[in-house]
């Protein structure tokens, strides 16, 4: 017998011997396809028992959790353990009432794998939780894809995915929405895969009325619960490292963490990412649209306005083109141009560019009789930017606040000479340390 | 707890821009511009924004919009109020 599932894009075909029937739960139903085009993944179904081969390493163990007052706590008794030899991974589920012990056997890179489901009988269920859950990490994982614990939701046009610890809200949030009328794709679990078109979650059965849903990304929300709504822009390490904490992940794969770690950072530097805390209620909705709509063009043309006014801005550093004085995430305090002080050579300045703002070191200055030109380059770029003249310049960086720190900003980059120094002595440094490991 | 008789005023915390056809609210913390907290107003938060002068009560206020738009003067007092709550950080109230 063959089922074929689709779950988040991903073919995979169930098959089982003549005679042996194939009953996943109810919460696959609606991911079931008729369709036989070629799977990605092929599970073999046995039901009878396999054991883990006596050579293979225990890599991970997942005992069972059990309710307390006091939160989940360790039952003693064990739910799952991976293990693994040079053949393959072996996940063993404990599953009670029947007491049984299925075993997923992951032949390293071959996506024909087999599982033993430890049941007698000519019936059988290839997807118990939590096997199925597994299955998908494992294939998640290997397809360089983001299993992530939150909720997305597609609201006026825009996917958002909202993630956080246990009780942040995630699920607080899809009912906000939901009552809203939004589409929730899904309020616990996603798997978030980079297509042709950018990133997009997708959901997977949970739940005993779930369905395959989808919508793009467009911007991930790591919240928590607040006394008002606040969302504060996070980039860079800061960003990967929050939703690399989300995710759902097994530490002890060096190569899968690496995969994970990459395609996270990929996530984090296509789409927006922000901290939100956040009030249980519909305001939420009513902020996040307000917040979301307004464009980037729209935002640079009220902070040049503003600046001409003589009121001071600020905005959040985006790139590494100016590390590194100032780094992703650095909030930028910028002055308006004063006619009493003219600019100089070694000032950091809000250049108005591409309907936003590049904020580069000015590295020269030619007075002319009616036009001051300048010539910019970021401290960390190796090539500088065409002059600009003194009407591009909509502001200079007073100071930084980096972490709640205000820092001023150097008034000059760190020489090239002096960084390639630094490089040569970390070099001389890492030889005599490999001398000395000899 | 905002009511009918409340009168808002506009912050000193806060600037209002118009900007290519959007409405812009524009948080000041420690007199700078945060430009990474903006909010829009839709149509109808741009119309109760202006109307607010420190002087009407929302009373006045929902009077003139379920006059300029013909709507229920219940609905739009709901609205207004709902409006109002969610933008309350950027404003005073006080009570007649």
């Amino acid at each position: 017998m063959t089922v074929d599932l689709i779950i988040a894009g991903k073919r995979i075909r169930l098959q089982s011997d003549d005679g042996i029937n194939l009953r996943p739960d109810d919460r696959f139903a609606a991911f079931i396809t008729a369709n036989r085009s070629n799977p990605e993944l092929t599970i073999e179904v046995k039901p009878g028992r396999a054991l883990i081969p006596a050579g293979a390493a225990k890599v991970f163990d997942a005992p069972l959790l059990e309710d307390a007052p006091a939160g989940p706590r360790q039952s003693g008794e064990p739910f799952w353990e991976v293990s693994a030899d040079k053949e393959a991974i072996y996940v063993k589920v404990s599953l009670k009432e029947p007491e049984r012990y299925p075993l997923l056997i992951i032949p390293r890179g071959r996506m024909f794998w087999q599982l033993f489901t430890d049941e007698a009988g000519i019936e059988t269920n290839p997807l118990p939780y939590p096997l199925d859950g597994l299955i998908l990490y494992f294939l998640t994982s290997l397809k360089g894809d983001i299993m992530i614990h939150g909720s997305g939701i597609f609201c006026d046009g825009k996917g958002w995915v909202f993630t956080g610890k246990s009780g942040s809200g995630k699920t607080t949030m899809a009912k906000i929405f939901d009552s809203s009328g939004d589409r929730v794709v899904h309020d616990d679990r996603l798997i978030l895969v980079k297509e042709d078109a950018g990133w997009r979650m997708h959901s997977t059965p949970v739940y005993r009325n779930d369905e395959p849903r989808s919508a793009q990304v467009d911007h991930l929300w790591i919240i928590s619960h607040g006394k008002s709504n606040i969302s504060t822009p996070l980039s860079g390490a800061e960003a990967a490292g929050l939703i690399m904490a989300n995710c759902i992940q097994q530490n002890w794969d060096g190569e899968a963490s690496a995969r994970l770690m990459a395609s996270v950072s990929d996530l984090a530097s296509s789409i927006k990412v922000s901290r939100l805390a956040f009030l249980p209620d519909s305001r939420v909705r009513d902020y996040l649209m307000a917040r979301e709509n307004v464009s980037a063009e729209t935002t640079a043309a009220a902070a040049s306005s503003l600046l001409a006014e003589g009121q001071e801005i600020s905005i959040t550093a985006g790139g590494y083109s100016m590390w590194p004085a100032i780094k992703p995430g650095d909030r930028i305090i910028l002055s308006p141009p004063d006619p009493d002080k003219p600019l100089k050579t070694g000032r950091v300045v809000a250049l108005r560019r591409d309907g936003g703002f590049v904020v580069h070191r000015i590295t020269a200055i030619q007075r002319g009789k009616l036009t001051t030109f300048f010539k910019t380059q970021g401290d960390a770029s190796m090539i500088p930017d065409p002059w600009t003249t003194e009407k591009d310049v909509a502001g200079q960086v007073r100071e930084i606040i980096r972490e709640d720190k205000t820092m001023k900003i150097s008034r000059r980059s760190m020489p090239y000479f002096i960084g390639s120094i630094l490089t040569t002595m970390v070099k001389i440094w890492g030889g005599i340390a490999h001398g000395r490991a000899k | 707890m905002i009511s009918v008789s409340s009168i808002p005023s506009h912050s000193p915390r806060v600037v209002f821009r118009r900007i290519n056809d959007e409405c812009l609210l524009i948080p000041l913390t420690d007199n700078i511009a945060d430009m990474d907290s903006l909010y829009r107003l839709n149509e109808s938060g741009v119309y109760i924004w202006e109307l607010i002068d420190g002087k009407r009560d929302i009373r006045d206020i929902t009077a003139l919009m379920a006059e300029e738009f013909d709507v229920d003067p219940h609905e739009a007092e709901k609205d207004i109020i709902l409006f109002l709550e969610q933008v309350q950080g950027f404003l005073h109230f006080r009570e007649k």
